[in-house]
């Protein structure tokens, strides 16, 4: 019979579930009726001795022996894993195929870059006089060239482009009534955190001045910016719990139970919609702060909508 | 011909657990690459008109009991075996082509597919032309109780019996296996959605409120429990009330759940006491000695193995990741076939 060797200071699941089975004053022939197992048997698993068990087995006896003694199982079984089977830890479900790709990813990448190629010779012919900037703005349509929008912005920002201004390139937002309110000092009126960065608003092309402005002066610039940031909302479970929580651009979103340790991090925009099946054993913190779940929950079922930005 | 070997060349080796909720796809050397609903939407625009495939697999799942009037979202396979063959056709078309996505030639692998143990010749028959339909080179069948106890680790090739219970979507199949082959085995028209059509009937008769199958699942998911459990968990649904005809919420908790689920589950311990009654002594000593192995979606019902347990007194033990057991079994069973042409694991046709 081969018996494991433990490395010195850590001990076997089975001699740990000995060691927690005398703790509680349990008879070894009372645990092995239990578990409708030989006496035999939880003699040699508190052995560590798992010769002609299977791993199979051997994981299931010890679930069943930990869940007997009222432990959480799992913390055996993955001594189990990484002592006995050498399994680091269980991989049940790898991810999609990403490597499969190569084969086409050559032939595809220079589809594109011919693509991108084509696109960038007809953008210079196609305007007629070419300065300076408009180079830069070439070269920022190259940076991205799959998505859409970003061929769009350089032709909307040809005229202000025109009219002097330096300013780097800036992301759009397709609203003027919105962002011709914008340069006023108290900006967060308008908080429209769409993950992208809001930088200084382009101007109308009737008011080159103002474009010049708002370009030059940095200082308005970073505000906006803050919202941008909700606090983060951190929920901790201590007991199993079943949720539901979706945020408002239906990025993110969590379906399904959690259980006992889980920790949570709401990402996407708020506000939240937020649903906890056992919402007593959810402690909910956002930026640190702890949140009362109590008011919300009716019949130990919390439901409601969360905007921690508020 | 020849172009179908060409097209094989690229193509990877699949194994395919179709079942009746979910299909899953293993590919050899990848693990699983696909695990979605078997559910396909049918889009049909005018009367009589040309039907065309809406979604399939997750995104048709949202749509089930949502639909409009020119789209029906259905399940083609029911009890584990074809109910609608197109629709299957369409359908592992469709997840074949998902894993073999970014490639240009169109897939043909060699499929490896599960099947119920209980069904008929006609119904295996089905199953074989819908994948060969489907783009398949070669279709190999096992019967699915082989394939969760090889992906459940079971000592298959040993001269030992070992029980292994697998609780699907649409069918529950107990087998003693020995020696690489199925000694015993039985298949019930129980599993998951008999769950949820037991908890559908349960709100009915003691709410008085229609729920759908969606929600039947969410309740099952979130506090279904096989043996009374030590704490009591709630739930806050909605549904039709049938007296009032409008849409109210009330609360379950889980041991209603367990009091609605007693039937079906009645029906699977019968099932698995007729397995014991059935086998052989000897084969029958060894399972008493080692234990029941329980796989399937089914298995993840909290307390089913303390229920079997009390109920067979004999060890019951929950495989790994049994939700993707038998897919990962036909995988290893599809490696068996290039290692020693272990065709003595496949049932015939």
């Amino acid at each position: 019979m081969r018996v494991v060797e433990t490395p010195p200071g850590r001990e076997g699941p089975g001699s740990q579930l000995r060691a927690k089975r005398q703790e509680r004053g349990l008879d070894l022939a009372e645990v092995a009726a239990q578990l409708h197992l030989t006496s035999a048997v939880i003699q040699q698993l508190e052995r560590d001795d798992y010769e002609g068990l299977g791993h199979v087995f051997a994981i299931g006896y010890l679930r069943n022996y930990a869940r007997l003694l009222r432990l959480d199982p799992e913390p055996y079984v993955e001594l189990y894993r990484t002592q006995v089977q050498n399994v680091p830890t269980p991989v049940p479900r790898p991810a999609r195929p990403q490597k499969r790709r190569p084969p086409l990813l050559p032939l595809s990448g220079l589809f594109l870059f011919l693509l991108v190629g084509i696109m960038g010779l007809w953008y210079v012919w196609s305007v007629p006089s070419p300065s300076p900037k408009e180079a830069s703005s070439l070269d920022f349509s190259g940076d991205a060239p799959p998505a859409e929008p970003a061929s769009s912005v350089p032709v909307e920002r040809q005229e202000p482009a025109h009219s002097g201004a330096a300013s780097p390139p800036v992301l759009l937002s397709s609203e003027p009534a919105l962002v011709s309110m914008e340069p006023e000092p108290p900006p967060p009126s308008s908080s429209v955190p769409s993950g992208g960065v809001l930088e200084s608003p382009p101007p109308t092309p009737a008011e080159p001045q103002v474009s010049t402005e708002s370009s030059v002066e940095p200082g308005p610039t970073p505000e906006p910016e803050q919202p941008a940031s909700p606090p983060e909302v951190v929920l901790e479970f201590s007991g199993p719990c079943w949720v539901d929580l979706r945020d408002s651009s239906r990025k993110f979103k969590r379906f399904g139970e959690m259980k006992a340790g889980d920790r949570l991090v709401l990402k996407g925009t708020p506000p939240y919609s937020i649903l906890l099946g056992n919402a007593a054993v959810v402690r909910m913190t956002i930026g640190g702060e702890p949140f009362d779940l109590s008011q919300k929950t009716r019949g130990n079922v919390a439901k409601f909508t969360l905007n921690p930005t508020r | 011909m020849f172009f179908q070997r060409l097209r094989g060349v690229f193509s990877n080796d699949l194994s395919i657990d179709l079942g009746t909720a979910n299909t899953l796809i293993y590919a050899r050397g990848q693990g699983i690459v696909l695990d979605e609903p078997s559910v396909v939407a049918i889009r049909q625009d005018r009367e009589g008109g040309m039907k065309s495939v809406a979604a399939v697999g997750d995104e048709a799942k949202m749509m089930l009991g949502r639909t409009p009037q020119n789209i029906t979202a259905i399940r083609p396979l029911k009890n584990g075996v074809i109910a609608d063959f197109t629709v299957t056709e369409k359908m592992l078309q469709y997840f074949i082509h998902k894993v073999h996505e970014s490639r240009i030639i169109r897939p043909s692998p060699r499929v490896l597919v599960c099947v119920p143990c209980g069904s008929t010749q006609v119904e295996r028959r089905a199953i074989k032309e819908s994948a060969a339909g489907a783009g398949a080179r070669e279709v190999y069948l096992i019967e699915e109780p082989m394939a969760a106890a090889i992906g459940a680790g079971l000592p298959v090739d040993e001269p030992r019996g070992s029980m292994v219970l697998d609780i699907g979507g649409g069918t529950s199949e107990v087998a003693v296996v020995s020696l690489n082959g199925i000694v015993y085995s039985n298949s019930v028209r129980t599993g998951g959605d008999r769950f949820d059509e037991a908890i559908i009937n349960y709100v009915r008769r003691n709410y008085g409120t229609l729920i759908g199958e969606a929600t039947a699942e969410r309740i099952k998911h979130a506090i279904g429990s096989a043996y009374p459990g030590e704490k009591k968990q709630e739930i806050e649904v909605k549904g039709r009330n049938l007296a009032e005809g409008i849409p109210r919420s009330f609360v379950l908790n889980s041991n209603e759940i367990l009091e609605a689920l007693q039937e079906p589950l009645a029906g699977i311990t019968g099932a698995v006491k007729t397995a014991l009654e059935q086998t052989p002594p000897e084969l029958g000593a060894d399972v008493a000695e080692r234990g029941i192995v329980l796989t399937g979606g089914g298995a993840l019902l909290r307390g089913l193995d303390r229920l079997i347990e009390e109920e067979t007194g004999l060890p019951v033990l929950v495989a790994d990741d049994p939700l993707t057991c038998v897919a990962r079994g036909g995988g290893r069973a599809l490696e068996m076939i290039d290692e020693r042409g272990g065709l003595d694991l496949f049932s015939t046709e």
